[in-house]
């Protein structure tokens, strides 16, 4: 399946949003009238699929030929995240606790563990900024290597091939911290 | 087949049906003129079943013979149960395989039974109003509704001899009743539904943009309701008659209160204060009392206050801020009690648009679809979203999400699945629901067996293909890809699974499956009631100077008279659930306090303060 061949879009590392959704839409009135199912699964799928940044440059690298045995290396934490992933599974245990002890708290227990509640907050806060920093970081590396996307050679895929294998790490990260600051600050 | 389709709301509470006419959606009245149909059974003898207001009116005098809100037991399995799912007037049980059932006199039923009823009756109903054989429906059911659930209203359907032509979420059809007709403009609207019925809250986020209803985002609970209010304040009302009388209530007398609660409940919507009047309740004892609104909203505030995480949640997932949003439609009766207004209007910081009847815009909305399918009506464009994220089990106990929730439907994934080792003939996957890391705390739809062709570790490709259809239902196909042969597979659930060792489990709870459930409704109150105890002595303690010398009394007192309610041999669960309320109610400015502190510390040490 090529998701940008469906979406009637350029491939490339990024894509525009609101160019998509307009696409999506005029693609799903023009199907939904001939009542085709399967293939508006696929339209689906494929829109989804490219609003995931990890997930659209992994179909961005196989229709270049770089298949999914290729990025098996997803596995395993990259070197210059290895760092992170340390800081943020004692971070993830502390907070995991707290959370489910907290499930059933009263509205009382739940006011004498605000300080802790707080704490933790604050924790998951800084990380927030370490994340964005990188984030942001990541996002200048993508702008680069969309620009120079027109012409495709060897160099370009592998860079992002590596710049993939990070991603999937810290995409995964941001959901996972946001469901936890999510769920911290409704308790507080 | 025939052409005309009709549209139908099973509601927990009510249900409707309705059709397009001339153009328009119209909802279908009862030879009396009721357009609601209330969703109860009523099992007279072996050869008479009665349906809506019969069967309701029958409750008070058969309570144990009456079953209503069968919706909460759709596509569910017994042990799945909370306590508070079983205190009905009717007896739930444990079928040999796990499955719950109504045991009734001379019929043991389920719900898909009790929705079939239902559904049959709104079938002729429309056949009778059409003067027309009608076979065909779209069916609403709660956003929130996992694959078990509208698999199950599927099957109650067919049963009914209705095929169904498209199952819709109850919020996207209220806003397609809302949309239809201002669909003209270009003009983008965002709106959210508010969905708050007898037995499920559900809360969806649309877009509207000419001919595209697009859902952005849906969340949810199947388990939270007006029935739970009716519940809390049977339960608030039945200990005052007893302290009055010196007597507990059997379980008829329960009923009647239900029935009276249910009464003033909607009463106190309009009215401050409203009397319950039980003459001659027992011999010469008659009961009397004046119920005031700020009873009900004390209440109802725990189980209402619930829904808040969820609009939340939903706004989250629909990446919009509060200010965003264009409109908030109310949806369910619930919705009518002030309070639950009240708490809109601060969440949404806007005033709820109140243009839709709340009972009935779920029916017009199913209609509508039906008229769309049976092409009555212009084609407008619904993308819909899948509530739940869907997975598969992976080593080490994680969900893998294979399609994430609000993902517009229907849509597929695929997965590879090679042998793990030499010669492997089958391979199990679990496959679940749910947006949970581990895979325990999400909702099991069941297992699946992927065949392999016998070949060294590793040889073996079996491609899986997941899809979830247009009724947000899931198929799943798999392709074995070096024989190229594919194979159907069917999800097995628990109570598909015929083992001998899993019927043997399950005998041996269901035996004891209700008495186990007091039992732990029993100690799960009795710890609630000891931490809270503990919590209400150590915020005495922190905040000591900080109280008026009453507000400490009335505290003590409460915590003293819960320590000699739990030193009881025979603990009543009501009692100390009042006694909880109570506390937790003054030890509310308590708790205000210490977040306050928490907060200034919390500034304090940031160098704010």
């Amino acid at each position: 399946m090529n998701a940008f061949k469906i979406l009637e879009v350029t491939p490339s590392p990024i894509v525009d949003f609101e160019e998509l959704k307009t696409s999506f839409h005029r693609l799903s009135e023009k199907l939904r009238s001939n009542h085709t199912d399967g293939d508006v699964a696929e339209l689906n799928q494929a829109y989804e699929l490219l609003q995931n940044r990890p997930n659209r440059l992994k179909a961005l690298l196989a229709i270049n030929g770089v298949s999914e045995n290729q990025l098996t290396g997803a596995k395993k934490v990259p070197e210059p995240m290895a760092d992170l992933c340390m800081l943020i599974g004692g971070i993830w245990h502390d907070v995991d606790l707290f959370l489910k002890d907290a499930e059933n708290y009263t509205n009382l227990e739940r006011a004498l563990a605000a300080t802790k509640a707080l704490d933790l907050l604050d924790k998951l806060q800084d990380l927030q900024q370490k994340l964005m920093i990188k984030s942001t970081e990541m996002h200048k590396q993508l702008e680069t290597l969309n620009v120079k996307w027109k012409e495709v050679d060897a160099v370009l895929l592998n860079e992002l091939k590596n710049f993939y294998l990070e991603d999937v790490y810290l995409s995964k990260w941001m959901e996972q911290l946001d469901e936890r600051m999510f769920r911290l600050s409704q308790m507080v | 087949m025939s052409d005309v389709i009709i549209g139908i709301d099973l509601g927990t509470t009510n249900s409707a049906v309705g059709v397009v006419d001339c153009g328009f959606p119209v909802l279908i009245p009862d030879h009396e003129g009721h357009r609601l149909f209330p969703s109860f059974y009523f099992n007279r003898s072996r050869e008479q079943i009665e349906v809506g207001h019969v069967a309701k009116r029958a409750r008070g005098a058969r309570p144990e013979r009456v079953v209503y809100s069968a919706k909460r037991f759709m596509g569910r399995v017994f042990g799945d149960l909370r306590t508070e799912d079983v205190e009905l007037s009717y007896p739930v049980e444990c079928g040999d395989k796990g499955e719950i059932i109504f045991d009734l006199g001379e019929a043991r039923i389920g719900a898909e039974d009790v929705s079939a009823a239902i559904l049959s009756k709104l079938k002729k109903q429309a056949e009778a109003y059409l003067n027309l054989v009608v076979d065909r429906a779209v069916i609403t059911v709660p956003a929130y509704f996992n694959d078990g659930q509208r698999k199950a209203t599927k099957r109650a359907a067919e049963m009914a001899g209705l095929k169904v032509e498209r199952i819709i979420n109850e919020p996207t059809a209220a806003a397609l009743a809302y949309g239809l007709g201002r669909n003209e403009s270009d003009e983008k609207l965002k709106i959210a539904v508010y969905d708050l019925g007898g037995g499920t809250f559900d809360i969806s986020i649309l877009e509207l943009s000419g001919s595209v209803f697009e859902v952005l985002a849906t969340n949810g609970n199947t388990k939270l309701g007006g029935d739970d209010i009716d519940l809390a304040l049977r339960d608030y009302l039945c200990l005052k008659i007893e302290e009055s009388l010196g007597d507990k209530l059997t379980d008829s007398e329960k009923a009647l209160v239900l029935e009276n609660a249910e009464r003033l409940k909607c009463l106190l919507s309009n009215e401050h204060e409203v009397e319950l009047s039980l003459p001659f309740l027992r011999d010469s004892y008659s009961y009397q009392y004046t119920l005031r609104r700020s009873e009900l909203d004390k209440l109802s505030a725990e189980i209402l206050e619930k829904t808040r995480e969820h609009c939340y949640r939903a706004m989250r997932d629909a990446k919009l801020r509060v200010d965003e949003i264009d409109k908030v439609l109310l949806v369910g009766g619930q919705t009518r009690m002030p309070f639950v207004r009240e708490l809109i209007k601060e969440i949404f910081d806007q005033e709820p648009d109140t243009s839709i009847n709340p009972d009935e815009a779920v029916a017009v909305g199913a209609t509508v679809q039906a008229g769309i399918l049976s092409g009555q009506l212009q084609n407008m464009v619904l993308l819909d979203v899948t509530p739940l994220s869907l997975g598969i089990e992976t080593f080490g106990g994680l969900m893998n999400v294979l399609i994430p929730r609000n993902s517009t439907i229907p849509t597929k994934q695929g997965e590879l699945f090679t042998n793990a080792v030499d010669g492997q003939k089958l391979m199990k996957i679990s496959v679940l629901q749910g947006e949970r890391e581990l895979a325990k705390d999400n909702w099991r739809l069941g297992e699946l067996e992927i065949p392999f062709s016998a070949g060294s570790r590793g040889s073996a490709r079996v491609g899986v293909q997941f899809e979830i259809d247009q009724d947000g239902i899931l198929h799943v196909l798999a392709r074995d890809t070096t024989t190229g042969q594919d194979v159907k597979l069917e999800l097995k659930s628990a109570v598909d699974v015929s083992d001998d060792e899993v019927e043997k489990m399950v005998a041996e709870s269901v035996e004891h499956a209700l008495d186990d459930m007091k039992a732990r409704q029993s100690v799960e109150v009795t710890m609630k009631a000891q931490r809270q105890i503990e919590a209400a002595m150590k915020a005495l303690a922190l905040l000591g100077d900080g109280l008026t010398e009453n507000e400490k009394e009335q505290i003590l007192q409460l915590v003293h008279r819960l320590q000699e309610e739990l030193k009881k041999d025979e603990q009543t669960v009501s009692v100390i659930k009042q006694l909880l309320l109570e506390l937790e109610e003054r030890a509310k400015p308590m708790a205000e306090k210490l977040m306050e502190q928490a907060l200034d510390l919390a500034l304090e040490k940031k160098g704010v303060l």
